[in-house]
């Protein structure tokens, strides 16, 4: 006779009235594969924890955005923001599709031209830019967006010396009705510095000023907020050209689109009320076409975005290492990968999903991550089924960010895997060794 | 292991402790096991049960029963010891 | 003639001290000659005394909160409306709103009809957006600013004399009366209800307020004002008393035919000693005293499932000034049963 299935036991407390989240099952939703590929298949093959992202996604997900804009604006730039995530295999995706390259640091300078792109295809952002990565900037033609009067004064100096010109853009920060309000980069519109910045700049000999560049904010989910930048960067291009005759190229808005992640404190799921690429592209489009700028002077419009672009297309597979019971009675699992990998677990409350069926009984768990430290926590609070310990989970939206800003912390980085179109599976960074980490060190006493 | 006496089962999964007020839900193999521990049923019965019943194995079971009964003493849904008495 | 018989789906039956508008929006439809009502009541949790009111519910259902994610509230109403046919929905809670307006057209091709907001009518009224939104509609409002930092606390002193209004997003206000309680009241609401926080020149004052309805079309179906005679600790009215305020009812009139508003609406206004009114909110919704005016003669929560039907609804002008209503609490004795029934089935 075949048996029943079996499930664990619960017993939990009813809650009375208490408005909370939690308590009716509902359905669980599953992440049995990615691209095809089951997820017992890349833990057997590259270990556990493992990140994985989907080349066919990442494709899809540019291409969204590019029809997005490019059917609302005659002149659309991609350009792939360094920052967001910086491995060469995913790098090389954005720029196989036509992205240039946006970077904020010398080390990402050096990584973007390392990967073939031509120099002049470089937008230079962020305050920090020594005199040497000047220097590489100018000698490769790329567009160094200016944050601020000191680097504006070492540009002028620099370019002196070496008697030669360098192509620029002001970073410019300005109230679009969205808050906090980013002030710290860039000159300010509302109070005419960034118009004194540009008329320094017309005046200098060897600088040629091509661009007007802003970045309002991070996860911005007004689209309209973006209209207003876009209307306020083409009011400074009629006033240059009203000035100095002259119309500038490009109008880049930088990123900050908001990723279908969903922010801690939010009410209702990202994935549902975070704005579509053409929501963002109807309100930048309408402001820059229904400006003065005539026609055949439109801008090229360049976009940075990052986190929209990457973040859907990665995964990370983890594995759950005990199931505990807390000593309220709270029920709480530990697994294998925890904030040293999902620096944006601070922000979002990430989407964890178990990768086969499980039944319907749900309980409100925690979810920690191995790290000994008491905030590594991956999830505070999250109605979760009955996941056996070795069961992997997986964490999805997991693309930007993560694979930048994590942490070497008492262990070694695990395999990062991407999918190609074809569906095979390629190792893009290999997991930390014993060698990596000590391979910089130098001990004297031996 | 005893369930208090105050403590009344129904059937569809809903449990009242009449001493404090308080109410708990059931998923379907916690109210198989409750109410074989409430009638007395020692863990080699209830494994014993259990195992022929499910499928399910040895260890997967022990862990699990434990765990339940931790949350029903938890609960204060059985009768109470002192917890640093070891017997 | 006979009663048109109809399956009528409600949330929002916690009538607590701080009531939602579901058990006086039954109560109406039960008043109607010309529906035979059967009620499906929605609720979140299992203490809504909806739930255990003799005779106000047919059916009782379990769903989920809208934050757990709209497709499955959406999903549940649908497993539900399998059983029970929903013909119309009326969603009581804000919170709801934008889960509704999403789906409004997937549950209307189901059959089940709605009649609500638009999304553009929803998010222009928003808080934060009152000032345009005064200005756009030529209403006046009180003079407000958003704040999104700290250190634009000092803007307050520039512009506003005190006492000020400290306001959330979504809920919650201070009424502060020096910098100090300003600064206290900023921190308790940004980290409650995030960025920005409002802070709004206070208009003293008496509060009134009017329950109406849109047709979508720019008319107006139905309209009562009322003024509050007793307001509790919840700033939640627990008198009131219809009045013939016809500067009230123009203004109504005029902001429902300007922005074509689409379903229930309560204005909450500022009526000061000048004479003048001040807009302070628009809850885009059927509020919680609306029975005061089915009392009164406009049934309100009737005509609302009429137009989420498609029927012809003429125009509701008149109703009795001087109407009251006085809220009560009310002790029901109830079994252990039904508790453990919604408790463990989601269902009654």
């Amino acid at each position: 006779m075949k048996k029943s299935t079996y499930e664990k036991p619960i017993i939990s407390k009813i809650t009375t009235g208490v408005p909370g989240k939690f308590g009716l099952s509902t359905k669980q939703k599953i992440i049995a594969e990615i691209d095809s590929i089951p997820v017992a298949k890349f833990v057997e093959e590259f270990g556990s924890p493992v990140f994985v992202f989907s080349e066919k996604k990442i494709r899809e997900t540019y291409n969204d955005a590019k029809r997005a804009f490019e059917t609302r604006y005659p002149k659309v730039q991609f350009a792939w923001s360094y920052k967001t995530n910086y491995l060469d295999a995913v790098c090389s995706i954005f720029h196989d599709e036509g992205a240039w390259a946006e970077v904020v640091s010398g080390f990402e300078f050096e990584k973007a031209l390392s990967l073939g792109v031509n120099g002049a295809n470089i937008l230079y952002n962020g305050p920090e830019k020594s005199k040497q990565d000047l220097m590489l900037a100018i000698d490769h033609n790329a567009s160094i967006h200016i944050d601020h009067f000191d680097e504006l004064y070492l540009l002028i100096e620099t370019t002196r010396k070496m008697n030669k010109k360098a192509r620029v853009a002001i970073r410019i920060n300005l109230d679009a009705g969205i808050y906090p309000m980013w002030d710290r980069f860039g000159f300010n519109y509302e109070n005419g510095e960034a118009w004194n910045a540009i008329n320094r700049i017309m005046l200098a000999e060897n600088l040629e000023l091509i661009g007007l560049h802003t970045h309002i904010g991070t996860y911005i989910m007004t689209a309209s907020a973006y209209g207003i930048a876009a209307s306020k960067l083409s009011n400074l291009m009629i006033a240059t050209h009203r000035k100095f005759d002259y119309w500038l190229k490009y109008i880049d808005l930088g990123g900050g689109f908001a990723s279908k992640n969903t922010l801690k404190g939010a009410y209702m799921p990202g994935s549902e009320t975070c704005p579509s690429f053409d929501d963002y592209a109807e309100a930048i489009s309408n402001a820059i076409i229904s400006s003065e700028i005539p026609h055949e002077n439109l801008p090229v419009l360049f976009l940075e975005t990052g986190r929209a672009l990457i973040d859907d297309a990665g995964y990370l597979i983890t594995s759950v290492l005990a199931n505990k019971r807390s000593t309220t009675g709270r029920k709480t699992l530990v697994i294998d990968a925890g904030v040293n990998l999902l620096f944006t677990s601070f922000w979002y409350n990430l989407g964890v999903f178990p990768s086969r069926e499980v039944t319907d009984f749900m309980e409100d768990t925690t979810i920690y991550g191995p790290l000994c430290m008491n905030i590594d926590v991956v999830r505070e609070a999250i109605n979760f089924p009955q996941i056996k310990t070795g069961d992997q989970l997986v964490i999805e939206r997991v693309g930007a960010y993560n694979v930048t800003q994590w942490m070497q912390f008492i262990t070694y980085r695990p395999n990062v895997v991407l999918i190609d179109l074809e569906g095979k599976t390629h190792i893009i960074r290999k997991k930390e060794n014993l060698e990596t980490i000590k391979k910089n060190e130098f001990n004297p006493k031996k | 292991m005893q369930i208090s006496e105050e403590i009344k089962i129904s059937d569809n999964g809903f449990v009242f402790n009449s001493r404090t007020g308080e109410s708990f839900s059931l998923n379907p193999m916690g109210l198989e096991m409750i109410k074989m521990i409430a009638i007395d049923n020692g863990f080699d019965e209830i494994r014993e049960s259990i195992l022929e019943k499910y499928d399910v194995d040895e260890l997967a079971f022990e862990k699990d029963f434990y765990e339940f009964l931790a949350m029903l003493k938890h609960h204060q849904l059985t009768q109470q010891g002192n917890p640093l008495d070891f017997v | 003639m006979a009663k048109q018989k109809i399956t009528l789906a409600v949330t929002g039956l916690n009538n607590t001290d701080n009531p939602g508008p579901g058990v006086p929006v039954i109560r109406g439809v039960k008043d109607s000659e010309e529906f035979d009502v059967r009620v499906v009541g929605l609720v979140y949790e299992n203490l809504e005394p909806g739930i255990y009111m003799e005779g106000l519910c047919d059916r009782i259902f379990q769903v989920p909160y809208p934050s757990a994610g709209s497709e499955e509230l959406i999903e549940r109403i649908e497993h539900i409306h399998q059983q029970e046919k929903i013909d119309v929905l009326i969603p009581n809670f804000d919170s709801e709103l934008f889960s509704f307006m999403k789906y409004e057209k997937r549950l209307a091709e189901k059959g089940i009809r709605t009649f609500l907001p638009t999304l553009k009518q929803f998010q222009e009224r928003e808080k934060d957006k009152l000032p345009e939104y005064g200005k756009k509609y030529g209403v006046k409002v009180p003079n407000g600013l958003n704040l999104g930092n700290l250190s634009q606390l000092n803007e307050i002193e520039k512009r506003f004399d005190y006492p000020i209004m400290v306001k959330g997003q979504f809920y919650d206000a201070y009424k502060s009366f020096n910098i100090e309680q300003a600064t206290q009241a900023f921190h308790k609401i940004a980290s409650k209800w995030g960025l920005p926080v409002i802070v709004q020149e206070f208009v003293s004052g008496t509060e009134v307020n009017v329950v109406a309805l849109g047709d979508g079309n720019g008319n107006t179906v139905a309209a009562v004002p009322m003024r509050k005679q007793y307001i509790t600790d919840k700033g939640k009215a627990w008198g009131g008393i219809t009045i013939a305020d016809e500067k009230m009812l123009e203004l109504t009139r005029s902001l429902i035919q300007k922005t074509k508003w689409k379903g229930g609406m309560e204005l909450e206004l500022i009526k000061t000693n000048a004479g003048d009114y001040y807009l302070v909110e628009i809850n885009p919704r059927i509020p919680a005293w609306v029975y005061l005016a089915v009392g009164a003669g406009q049934n309100i929560p009737e005509a609302l499932i009429k137009l989420a039907l498609g029927m012809e609804v003429k125009p509701m002008t008149d109703y009795k000034i001087g109407k009251m209503f006085v809220r009560y609490s009310y002790d029901m004795i109830v079994d252990l049963e039904r508790f453990a029934t919604i408790s463990i089935n989601k269902e009654i």
